[in-house]
């Protein structure tokens, strides 16, 4: 079962090596992006990092934002059914196909690609067999993860506050019909974006321009937010409580700024491997209590986001946890030298993030899918730079006029939203 | 039996029926998916199939086995019909041997 790999010609062979060896695998750092948008609305994104790996994705605005009462859960199904048989290619051809890897298959892989994005006809039998694998997706999530899920629940109720994940009474009830109608409704060209890095402009132009997609807008949804509680008692020694107000929309980026510094300003966590020591504003507050973590959260979606913190306390202590990441948020004593750690953090995440070509696609597609514009890094930071004190406290002014407060795990202690 | 295999075109519709007759099959109230030998590539194929036609499917085949042992067939309003058999189940018979196929075919050339 080895790959073509071994089959390359000689010549063809040493040359690519010498050319791997020219550059890193995570290729130079400062490319030139290069963003566009075709008349059917795409946006295209491609910047030559002269890495030898290259990484082309096709995205989407397809979240289980736009699910709706009745094929709840869809996104999950849709997205564990990536890679199932499609109109011209069979499961098992995708997956041999792309297992074939490096600069060179691109060519050969890139129609694959095309057929999993544009071309999916969940076979119901296909269907019927993912039920496991969402099963195990359900049993593997971690509480920190569904306190997250369940502050979404709480602060947007429909639309955004969908999870994520199927709900356990959907599994086995989403039919192919139903994920085909979602499909139809999302995968169009106006909420698509093609990144690619590594790959010649030209040819990821080619390669847009070849996708099959209709150019309807597809389905929308206006989720304003509420704020609430939801706590979800499951027992066991840990208290995980996720606490947060409204931040700002992804399109509105000296807002989203403000909101992402925020998030630093609250705790970055500790920035020392195997230290616990963070001075964050959040874990001032509370002091020195037994063992507790704590953490900012920051969300932005197209037209609204959530920031705040994620804590998880011994289920005795949680209440007074609780309450001092309260008072915290509610004070918004934010000093300037709060302010500059957070953008010094806040910048070095940016970039750390842009360093690996996976986590820089997803990045770059998110920005370009949610805004329809790319920016690139040094731009980005120097947008950092400008963000000042008093953006960041209105930004946590705006945050703490209604707290949203959602809980998993030992709830003894953990307060309700109106004693906080 | 040998009828499902003789390529339509060839056959006039009123010979096709002569000899779809002529088989036998029919006065058991089979049809011709039911006859076909359980391979591994049908047993897939049968996983897809939506359950109510194994249901029907499964009746006419325990029909038969009660039919035959009582060396009995059915009466002859009730024989399967050419127009009444559909080929419920080869064409995913087809896309499944299609499918090991390009198995064995990859596992060959690479």
């Amino acid at each position: 079962m080895a790959s073509t790999l071994t089959k390359t010609p000689l010549l063809r062979s040493i040359s690519s090596r010498g050319y791997a060896q020219l550059a890193p695998i995570g290729g130079i750092s400062n490319y030139e992006l290069k963003s566009t948008t075709l008349p059917n609305k795409l946006v295209l994104v491609s910047a030559e990092n002269e890495s030898p790996l290259a990484r082309v994705s096709v995205i989407f605005r397809a979240g289980s934002r736009f699910e709706s009462v009745d094929n709840l859960g869809a996104a999950h199904v849709v997205r564990t059914a990536a890679g199932l048989s499609t109109r011209n290619a069979s499961q098992f051809a995708i997956i041999r196909n792309l297992q074939q890897g490096t600069r060179q298959a691109v060519e050969k892989v890139l129609p694959f690609l095309s057929e999993v994005a544009t071309e999916q006809v969940f076979k119901p039998w296909e269907i019927a067999e993912l039920a496991d694998r969402l099963k195990l997706d359900l049993a593997v999530r971690p509480l920190q993860l569904r306190a997250v899920d369940l502050l979404h629940k709480a602060a947007f109720r429909t639309g955004l506050g969908n999870s994520q994940f199927i709900p356990k009474f959907q599994i086995g009830k989403i039919s192919s019909e139903t994920l085909q109608h979602f499909v139809s409704s999302t995968f169009t060209s106006g909420r698509a974006a093609v990144i690619g890095l590594g790959i010649d402009n030209s040819k990821l132009t080619q390669f847009a321009q070849g996708l099959n997609l209709d150019s309807s807008a597809g389905i929308s949804s206006v989720n304003p937010y509420k704020g609430g509680e939801v706590r979800s008692d499951k027992g066991g020694e840990f208290a995980f409580v996720a606490l947060a107000g409204e931040g700002a929309a992804l399109t509105n980026t000296k807002e989203a700024l403000a909101t992402a510094v925020l998030q630093n300003v609250l705790s970055a966590g500790p920035q020392v491997k195997w230290s616990s020591n963070d001075n964050g504003v959040v874990p001032r507050a509370i002091g020195n209590t037994d063992g507790y973590s704590v953490r900012g959260i920051n969300a932005s979606y197209s037209d609204t986001g959530l920031v705040g913190v994620l804590l998880a306390a011994p289920a005795k202590s949680a209440g007074k946890i609780v309450e001092g990441a309260v008072k915290a948020l509610k004070s918004g004593n934010i000093s300037d030298a709060d302010v500059n750690r957070a953008k010094n953090l806040l910048k070095t995440n940016l970039l750390l993030e842009l360093e690996s070509g996976s986590s820089a696609v997803q990045s770059y597609g998110t920005q370009a899918v949610l805004t329809g514009a790319v920016r690139s890094p040094a731009d980005v930071v120097s947008a950092v730079d400008s963000v000042t004190t008093a953006d960041v406290r209105n930004a946590l002014q705006k945050a703490a006029r209604k707290l949203t407060i959602a809980s998993v795990g030992n709830l003894s202690e953990v307060p309700y939203a109106d004693q906080l | 039996m040998a009828v499902s295999f003789v390529p339509k075109r060839f056959m006039s519709s009123a010979l096709q029926r002569f000899a779809y007759n002529l088989s036998g099959f029919n006065k058991y109230g089979l049809h011709r998916d039911d006859l076909l030998d359980e391979t591994d590539d049908v047993k897939e194929a049968l996983k897809r199939v939506p359950q109510d036609v194994i249901d029907q499917r499964n009746f006419r085949i325990l029909r038969a086995a009660q039919l035959s042992i009582q060396k009995d067939i059915l009466p002859k309003d009730q024989w399967t019909k050419l127009e009444d058999d559909k080929l419920y189940l080869t064409p995913h018979v087809e896309d499944v041997a299609r499918e090991r196929q390009e198995r064995e075919d990859w596992n060959k050339n690479y």
